[in-house]
This record gives C-alpha cells, structure tokens and sequence, in this order.
C-alpha cells in the first residue's frame, strides 16, 4: 500500500467524521419559475396578482425540507454611484432561519439570505 | 440588487447569490448573528458587510464579475397572521408549503461594487410600502408530508 494511501486509511480508522465530510448545502424547492428559452429557476414570486406577482398564497423560500423564520420584501427606490449617476433600484431580499434537510440528508441548522 | 437606468429603464447591474450547482437559486449561507427575530415574529433585522456575491449586470446574464454587498434590512409586520396551507400535493406547485405569515413594511440601505470598480449606495427610503413584504413561519417539503 503506497505510503499516501495508508496515511489516508490510518486517518479514517481514528478520525471516521474527519472522512466524511458534510454537505450541509440545502436543496432547491423542486418547484420555480420557467424562464422563457431559458432555465427552470427554482423561486416564486410572492405578492399581490394586481402587481403582477403570483398571489400571497405562495412560497418565498428557495430552500425546501425547511422548517422555520422566513421573510421576503420588495425594496425599491433609487441609488447613487460613485460619480454621482442614480439608478432606480429594485431588490428582491428574502432570509430564513431553521432546520433544513442537507443535500446528503443530515439535518441541519442555518441562517440563509436570498440576495 | 437590481440597478435599472432611469432614462432607458434597462437594467445595467444585478448582485446576486449566484445559482449554485444544485440549483439552489441566488441562496447563500449567512452567519446566525446577522439576522435578529423578535419573539413574537413581527420584526427582523438582518445585518451583513462585505458579502461576497457576484455582478451579473442583467437578469441571469451570462457575464458576470465579483462583487460585494452590504446592507442593513428592518421588517415591520402588521396585521393579522395569514395562515397558507399547501394548496396542492404536487411539489412543484407554488402553494406546496404551510406557513403564518403577517404582511409587512421592509426598509433597507444598501451598497455594494463590483470588480470592474462600479460601486452605488442607495438613497434613502428605500422600501417596500407600496409593493410586497411579508414575515412568518413557514414548512415544506418532508416537514409537510
């Protein structure tokens, strides 16, 4: 057995968690918004139809096998750069807090901002 | 972060999360500390410097470059809960989930630049009022089955 390898397998014998590393990275809802021509992005658009949303009954996370806070908002106004040019600025801002399933199944805790 | 040009109403910068390669859209993981939630869930306030995101300069466009974001984000609800329960079994439909939510007033400020040396701060009373914010509770997926 090369000398690496034997390393590696010796690690894993004392330090088993140190082999299996987590990923904690939470999974998309299986559910979005179909791009014309282009891809399924997995978020909705919460808000009233009259404003050209998809209606308040409807999910603002992006995470799914979640359980907890969660909160979106529609920020507008305007901004200025640095030589003083202004834009209209228009930001879609959500954050969630709770328990979620991770992409190899463990479940997790985490704070998580759609920016 | 979306900025538009007044006179042409096209966009010209979009800072975002990124899609990541599960598809998780514009999503990232943040640092407990910078979200507080009063007890009651009717205000929040999420604080963050120095995000690392990226400037896509238009929706989901196909060049893009480093960028940073900071901002500062006040949720007010108000009202009663509205209590949505999941309207359909099919997952990908948009009320597949279970949540209490009050409607709600988000002010923010905001900055941020890129790596091209574009950098903007936001006027003040940016908001929400007029449009949509809402803050709750909420489940789905395996939590609602």
């Amino acid at each position: 057995m090369p000398l690496v390898v034997g390393l590696a397998v010796a690690i894993a014998l004392v330090l088993p968690g140190a082999a299996m590393a987590v990923d904690a990275t939470p999974k998309p809802i299986p559910g979005g918004i179909q791009i014309p021509g282009g891809p399924l992005i997995h978020v909705f658009a919460p808000g009233p139809e009259d404003q050209g949303f998809m209606g308040e009954n409807v999910e603002p996370n992006t995470i799914t096998d979640f359980n907890g806070f969660s909160a979106m908002a529609y920020i507008v106004g305007t901004a200025t750069d640095a030589d003083g040019n202004t834009y209209n600025m228009v930001n879609d801002m959500r954050v969630y807090r709770g328990t979620y399933v991770s992409e190899d199944g463990s479940i997790l805790h985490g704070t998580f901002g759609f920016i | 972060m979306d900025l538009f040009d007044p006179s042409s109403g096209e966009q010209v910068h979009d800072f975002n999360a990124d899609i990541a390669d599960n598809g998780l859209f514009w999503t990232i993981q943040i640092p407990d500390s910078a979200l507080t939630v009063s007890k009651n869930l009717k205000t929040a306030s999420l604080h963050l410097e120095n995000v690392q995101i990226i400037d896509s300069f238009t929706f989901l466009g196909e060049h893009s470059v480093p960028a940073t974001v900071s901002f500062d984000i006040t949720w007010v609800g108000s009202g009663a809960r509205h209590h949505y329960k999941p309207g359909s079994s099919d997952p990908t439909d948009p009320t597949n989930f279970n949540g209490k939510f009050r409607n709600a007033v988000a002010t923010g400020s905001f900055s941020g630049s890129n790596a091209d040396g574009f950098s903007f701060t936001s006027d003040p009373g940016a908001s929400s009022a007029g449009v949509f914010a809402e803050i709750g509770i909420e489940k789905n997926g395996s939590f609602i089955s």
